[in-house]
């Protein structure tokens, strides 16, 4: 059976000049929400400058990039806006590609459970079309006309 | 007895709960178990319901070159816990690990 809450999972991707970024798995719902809500604050619309700035700090959980040879540090124990701060400082390149990176490992979890869905799939239980238990069996033939 | 200012409840790579004050006091000779008095600030009640707990103590010192900070973590599994207004009293397992920054 499908579990209604997830462990908290870590994954490594790898990025170009032995570059790496430790990420979530999956987010929650609650990390989600967070998610768009930076994106869209108001519900209509984005904000196109929060929208891959937003979704890197969602998932990062760490990296090994550096400044100059020295670590630069990311970790979910940073505020916030140090967070953002320290993406919004990356090189464009190095961002678009970890943006590029996570957008592909959300659509890899994405078939991925799309393809669990189909295996787990089979006769619904329940008959989408069946009638409702009042209808009545079979042709009417009363009219109120 | 340990005491110090910051530290942290960690469930996987979330803080479960944030400490501001604390005590670590052996239970026996052998140190294999611990207990922990704490002043929590905030805490997710989802997050510190979740095992494994982790008690996570940070403290910084100076580098061997005298000027370069480091920061250590030391870290206790949480065996039980209560939070109650605030304090947090738990059973603490030997020290698992150190991490450098």
């Amino acid at each position: 059976m499908n579990d209604d809450f997830d462990d908290p999972e870590q994954q490594r991707l790898t990025l170009t000049d032995g570059k790496y970024v430790d990420i979530k798995k999956r987010l929650n719902h609650g990390e989600t929400e967070d998610l768009f809500a930076r994106i869209s604050p108001y519900g209509v619309g984005v904000n196109r400058r929060e929208v891959r700035t937003a979704k890197i700090e969602a998932y990062l959980l760490g990296w090994n990039l550096t400044k100059k040879g020295v670590p630069v540090p990311m970790s979910p124990d940073l505020p916030e806006n140090v967070r953002i701060d320290t993406i919004r400082a990356m090189t464009t390149g190095r961002a678009v590609e970890i943006h590029q990176a996570i957008e592909a490992h959300e659509a890899a979890m994405e078939q991925a459970a799309g393809d669990l869905k189909k295996t787990r799939g089979g006769t619904p239980a329940v008959d989408p079309i069946s009638p409702l238990p009042s209808a009545p069996a079979g042709p009417s033939d009363t009219s109120v006309n | 007895m340990i005491t110090g200012v910051v530290a942290s409840v960690r469930w996987h790579y979330y803080t479960a709960a944030g400490i501001h004050g604390y005590t670590i006091a052996p239970c026996n000779k052998a140190g294999t178990a611990w207990d922990l008095v704490a002043t929590v600030l905030l805490s997710d009640a989802f997050k510190m319901a979740q095992t494994p707990l982790v008690f996570v103590a940070m403290h910084t010192k100076k580098g061997l070159d005298g000027q370069c900070v480091v920061k250590t973590e030391w870290r206790w599994p949480i065996l039980s816990c209560r939070l109650e207004a605030h304090q947090l009293t738990a059973r603490l397992g030997p020290p698992v690990d150190t991490a450098h920054e």
